[in-house]
């Protein structure tokens, strides 16, 4: 092969990279879901965090304001830019009966949101081994239902909300908005429940450094 | 001491309320198919016949093999900064497995919305309103759209939005034309064409 082609061979798609790169606007998938084909959903995206919000800091945040333990990994998949990555950082409350959030970085940065990162907060309870479909021990999302005045949400609108009362206010930490995406697909949990969010997501920024 | 008229004319009201509930009920398939999962579900087919608050569609018992699994009622708390809330009664048609505790769809979920609380001028991507991505098209001679690059279909008609999650576009589309009346106050026209979307209810202009 001449030197001509490799030059072709190497430069034209590190330059198709960076040209989408600089003209990328926010995209993702409105779900998380089970496999690496991004065709098997199972949560709904209801936060987006943005600004200097890679995985990691995005984690330091959510971990600091919530109290929350959590790390790196995590399970599901999420999709951006054509592209279905894995799950890269999570956090939860605890270990049983817990709230519970999924997120990864999208793929591209956009212009006026900068770096951002999806998540899956959600509040869910531990069932033990007696319903056979969570043996021998699992997480189920709350199911919604019919409010009697109680404030009944469903387990992704309680992690919503819970991200929300964690972040409001706090330095940093503007919130842009709630946004209706819709995505309110309801998902069979291992206790035979039903779940879904009412549709809304909200927008948190995450500042340019840590705690 | 009653009025002897006003009490005859609520039993006739009742009697005739029954009937219209009963045919609806009737339209929908009857009672409950060996599939249904009562112990799962918020309403029986009956109870979705008779509810009262908006128009309900669905596919009858069973769309292309997959029986009516489930009815789901969500009426939720609204809780700011939202602005919305779930309100919705839910079709669920087939089941999946849930494995390893994670949690599937069903393969066709039709929900319906009041047009007042859900309708086409809802959604945005971001917060400075950049348009969550969709295609227009009509559907049984209405405005319909998809989302979720085709996996979710809306239709707009009279006061309620459908919104039927599937499997893509020709799965949906082959939902959509099977879509009939299933309580009283939902309606299908003579040829086969839904009504028409209230006035301003697109427009998200429709009230409650």
């Amino acid at each position: 092969m001449s030197p001509k082609f490799w030059t072709l061979f190497l430069a034209v798609p590190i330059a198709l990279v960076f040209s989408n790169s600089a003209a990328a606007h926010f995209e993702s998938g409105l779900y998380s879901h089970r496999a690496s084909d991004c065709a098997s959903r199972s949560d709904p995206i209801t936060v987006v965090f943005y600004g200097y919000a890679t995985g990691t800091r995005t984690l330091n945040h959510v971990r600091f304001h919530t109290g929350w333990g959590g790390g790196s990994g995590g399970g599901q998949y999420f999709a951006s830019h054509g592209i279905c990555g894995a799950g890269t950082q999570h956090a939860e409350s605890g270990t049983f009966t817990r709230y519970h959030i999924r997120m990864r970085k999208t793929y591209h940065d956009d212009a006026t949101w900068g770096t951002t990162t999806t998540g899956t907060p959600h509040h869910e309870d531990w069932i033990d081994s007696a319903i056979s479909g969570c043996f021998p021990g699992n997480h189920a999302v709350d199911k919604g239902g019919v409010d009697k005045g109680g404030g009944l949400q469903s387990g992704f609108d309680q992690g919503r909300t819970r991200i929300y009362n964690a972040l409001i206010g706090q330095p940093g930490h503007t919130f842009a908005g709630s946004v209706n995406w819709g995505n309110t697909q309801e998902f069979k949990q291992c206790d035979g429940d039903w779940a879904g969010s009412h549709g809304t997501v909200y927008w948190f920024r995450i500042p340019n450094s840590s705690h | 001491m009653l009025n002897r008229k006003v009490v005859l004319g609520l039993l006739v009201g009742l009697l005739l309320g029954g009937t219209v509930a009963t045919l609806a009920y009737s339209a929908a398939g009857g009672g409950e198919n060996n599939s249904f999962d009562a112990a799962h579900s918020d309403l029986t087919v009956a109870g979705a016949a008779a509810f009262p608050d908006f128009s309900l569609y669905a596919v009858g018992q069973s769309f292309e093999g997959s029986a009516l699994t489930g009815i789901t009622r969500r009426v939720e708390a609204r809780t700011p900064p939202d602005r919305v809330r779930a309100n919705f009664v839910g079709y669920r048609y087939g089941d999946c497995v849930v494995v390893s505790g994670e949690a599937c769809p069903a393969p066709l979920e039709i929900q319906v919305w009041p047009a007042c609380e859900r309708n086409l001028s809802s959604y945005s991507l971001t917060p400075a309103g950049d348009p969550l991505p969709s295609e227009r098209l009509t559907v049984r001679g209405v405005p319909a759209a998809f989302f979720e690059g085709g996996n979710r279909l809306e239709v707009y008609t009279g006061s309620v939005s459908i919104v039927m999650f599937g499997q893509g576009k020709p799965q949906l589309l082959r939902a959509a034309n099977a879509l009939s009346a299933a309580n009283a106050s939902a309606s299908v026209r003579a040829d086969g064409q839904l009504p028409a979307p209230a006035a301003g209810a697109l427009e998200g202009k429709l009230a409650c």
